[in-house]
């Protein structure tokens, strides 16, 4: 009976509806009857009294995530008849079932931006299974079980999850339970505690809350429905059209709705987590149609540009204050610190608000490290004087520097992402003139030509070419050392070079009557190895020190000096010979001792430099592994 | 954390926002300028301020409120070719050369060229010549840059950041100047307040 009138509404539906809503089909039926029992939240709420038309496929879709939540609704269809009512307890189900999805959905929104690599993470150490986290599949999904659902296709019939989950049961020990997925909401209160001040969590959090209220349903269903049909749109500027569009009517709609009466909008930052959710969920079909192989190309070309200038200093910019500080690097650098910071994060943000923000601070940086510098020597509190601000002479040349500094990933990407995808009202302002002074900035590099002197640098064109040069040749070291590194290191051990017999050997066995044969030969070497590693072990214990000193030096050099104390009185003639081959053995020795720290000294160089370069691979690799060779491929999938 | 991106509280509707671009050659005194304009008047929500890159002050005239948004641009040669970024929407501008500088003189004619040319059609300018109190070195003549402000339809007035003369002034000029009810926004125009919510749903 029940199964039969299904068969029958979903018979009428089924013309309308897309085909990624078949797995909703039995929802979309219960939810097309016109009679439901009335649901108690209903009455609290008037304005969720809501008239549907079953007319097209989205009214019968959001139709049914209402109807998942609440029923008194009303349904306006030329074609629709009264038909028999969903029974009770399978509209039971059906309501938990939608409600279920939409909880779990909410549940697992991405966080606003993207996360570092945490090292002590068994997920994050592994690039696959870094890569694997990262996966829209998984990211989605509750535990490492549910992950393997997904790529078993376990709902298509593949292997049940019971056994995968048992098999690997007995595989993972008890200390590798951090392996287990953490959720969305997990994450995301992990976040809340490790980032207590931070705004930004906290508002989302909020948000992502009040998302969960049962009023929301439809709300969500929106938010759900449209990152879902983004995807058709290839296009960017069809995709930014769409996305503010879609932000700003979503954002009218919250600002009327229930749950969030009496709330001050702006205080709990609700757009700003809207953003956040919209783009969030939207990353990975925006990134694939915003890095393309052109912005890829421009960018790359941009980030070897910067390559080529880190050679610029305050100097070459005109900025006065910091010409002292320009004469040690590392000073600069810590100097820009949190501009620089500020500057990277941007790419790590997924809306065009919080990409603003950072923005922002890193213009709020770089004035706050101008006014320390501007007012180095004055006491901060004497009031006597007014502190000197940092004028636009000073902000935008230090700008310029920590672009320099920090050689942020996709920066030419996030400003044109920042300019289409944020309201006018965002690009004014004070983040306006930050983001003018970024753009601008940006511009300047882009606008330096490196083949010819350039009149916008401070700068001759012999200390340009030089400049540029070994810039140049530092980034390739960085590639070479890292092409070393890359190598096997089994690969690059000589093979072990199988032991020869010597034809004496052989002789004095033949001598002795011994067959000669491979077990004879086998013997001899085993015999000989032993012989040697006690040999070897005996040495070490019972070579001396001066032993170890003297090892190299020619074999008839010794310590007497003969004719340290003589006077040339009395020296003989005969004497001559003798004085002649001390002096020969004492200038042979001299000579090995000093090439021989000369080679110890070298040696000791490039442990260091390579030590260094070693240790600069390594926060390249933390902080732009884009640079790396290979890493193109792992770039291209990151984004 | 206070980001100041978006659109001004509601409070601030009856306020009329501008876009104000300070243009002129390096040393002039263009920061000293809006410093002194901001730093001499205190208003109650007078935000703090961490530089004079950006700056905003608010002027009230007998009919309106004028909330300006000062836009600080760096003077040398070197980064010339970006002042386009910073004067496009601008409302107003004000071209400071220094009275003792016959060189940045002629920096701020070709100044006004620019925005003549390229800047938005109804943008008020300010022609404004600082160190007004160093008289004694005086080296361009006030009736010669009047004569050239009124040629171009500026206004001109003579200013000290130093001692504060006529900097004031030269703000509420501009302010008076400025059309109250500015039209609706396009890309670059003027904040947009957040429209009345509409009772629909989103889908």
């Amino acid at each position: 009976m029940k199964s039969e009138q299904q068969r029958k509404v979903k018979n009428k539906t089924d013309e309308k509806r897309r085909p990624d809503d078949e797995e909703s089909s039995s929802s979309s039926a219960m939810a097309s009857t016109t009679t439901l029992p009335t649901d108690p939240w209903i009455t609290a709420l008037p304005n969720r009294t809501k008239t549907f038309s079953t007319d097209t496929a989205d009214g019968l879709e959001a139709l049914h995530e209402f109807g998942g939540e609440s029923s008194t609704l009303v349904l306006s269809s030329a074609r629709s008849q009264p038909t028999p009512s969903v029974t009770p307890p399978r509209k039971e189900v059906l309501l938990l079932a939608a409600r279920r999805d939409r909880l779990q959905w909410i549940q697992e929104a991405p966080l606003p931006y993207r996360k570092e690599r945490n090292q002590k993470d068994p997920w994050e150490q592994n690039d696959v299974l870094f890569l694997l986290k990262q996966c829209h599949a998984v990211s989605q999904v509750p535990t490492a079980i549910a992950a393997l659902e997904q790529l078993y296709n376990i709902a298509n019939g593949g292997e049940s999850v019971v056994t995968i989950a048992q098999r690997i049961q007995s595989l993972v020990t008890k200390e590798d339970q951090t392996l287990a997925l953490p959720s969305g909401f997990e994450v995301l209160a992990q976040e809340l505690v490790a980032k207590e001040d931070d705004a930004v969590v906290m508002a989302y959090h909020n948000f992502l809350t009040h998302l969960q209220d049962p009023s929301c349903a439809m709300l969500v269903q929106g938010i759900r429905r449209f990152c879902r049909t983004i995807q058709d749109t290839k296009d960017s500027a069809s995709l930014a059209k769409q996305l503010t569009s879609f932000v700003d009517t979503t954002y009218n709609s919250i600002q009327s709705h229930i749950a969030w009466k009496g709330e001050d909008l702006k205080q709990s930052q609700v757009r700003r987590s809207l953003e956040s959710c919209i783009y969030a969920h939207c990353f990975a079909h925006t990134g694939s149609v915003m890095w393309n192989a052109e912005a890829q190309k421009a960018d790359d070309m941009f980030l070897m540009k910067l390559e080529s200038l880190q050679f610029i200093t305050p100097q070459n910019l005109e900025i006065a204050c910091l010409e002292d500080i320009a004469s040690a690097t590392s000073d600069l650098a810590d100097f820009l610190k949190g501009p620089v910071e500020a500057l990277r994060a941007i790419d790590l943000y997924y809306s065009p608000y919080e990409k603003l923000d950072r923005v922002l601070t890193m213009y709020r940086g770089v004035n706050g490290a101008l006014s320390r510098a501007l007012n180095y020597h004055k006491s901060s509190h004497d009031g006597s004087t007014p502190l000197k601000l940092p004028s636009a002479d000073d902000v935008l040349p230090t700008m310029i520097l920590a672009i320099l500094q920090a050689k942020p990933k996709r920066l030419l990407l996030n400003l044109t992402v920042m300019e289409e995808w944020s309201p006018p009202e965002y690009i004014r302002g004070e983040a306006g003139y930050a983001y003018t002074n970024l753009y601008g900035a940006v511009q300047f590099l882009k606008d330096i030509d490196l083949e010819k002197e350039p009149k916008s640098l401070q700068i001759g064109s012999d200390e340009l070419r030089m400049g540029i040069e070994s810039c140049r040749e530092a980034v390739k070291q960085k590639l070479e050392v890292n092409d070393a590194v890359s190598v096997d290191p089994v690969s690059s051990v000589s093979p072990p070079v199988p032991p020869r017999l010597t034809p004496n050997e052989v002789r004095n066995a033949r001598q002795n009557g011994e067959t000669i044969d491979l077990e004879w030969a086998l013997q001899v070497i085993g015999q000989r190895n032993s012989n040697a590693a006690v040999r070897s072990s005996i040495g070490s214990k019972s070579r001396s020190a001066f032993d170890e000193a003297t090892e190299g030096l020619p074999s008839n050099f010794s310590r007497k000096y003969s004719f340290l104390t003589a006077c040339p009185d009395g020296i003989k003639v005969s004497d001559i010979s003798m004085l002649l081959e001390e002096y020969r053995v004492l200038v042979q020795t001299v000579e090995r001792l000093i090439g021989a720290r000369a080679a110890g000294i070298k040696a000791a160089r490039k442990a260091t430099a390579v030590a260094a370069e070693m240790d600069l691979l390594a926060r390249i690799r933390e902080v732009d592994p884009i640079l790396l060779p290979g890493t193109d491929k792992q770039r291209n999938e990151s984004f | 954390m206070n980001s100041n991106i978006g659109p001004s509280s509601p409070a601030a509707s009856r306020v009329h926002h501008f876009k104000l671009v300070l243009l002129g050659d390096t040393a002039v005194g263009k920061s000293c300028l809006v410093v002194r304009f901001v730093r001499d008047e205190f208003f109650e929500f007078q935000e703090p301020t961490i530089g004079a890159a950006f700056l905003t002050q608010t002027v009230q005239l007998d009919d309106a409120m004028v909330k300006f948004e000062i836009w600080d641009t760096a003077g040398q040669e070197r980064y010339r070719s970006l002042a386009p970024m910073y004067y496009r929407g601008a409302s107003a501008a004000i071209v400071v050369y220094d009275i003792t500088n016959p060189d940045s003189f002629a920096g701020a004619k070709s100044w006004v060229k620019e925005l003549q040319r390229r800047g938005d059609p109804n943008v008020v300018i300010a022609l404004a010549g600082n160190k007004a109190d160093l008289e004694g070195r005086r080296k361009v003549e006030f009736e010669e840059a009047a004569a050239y402000a009124a040629e171009n339809g500026l206004l001109h007035l003579e200013t000290s950041a130093k001692n504060s003369n006529n900097v004031k002034a030269l703000f509420v000029e501009i302010a008076k100047k400025l059309p109250k009810n500015p039209p609706q926004p396009e890309r670059e125009a003027f904040p947009i307040m957040p429209q009345q919510p509409e009772k629909q749903g989103c889908c």
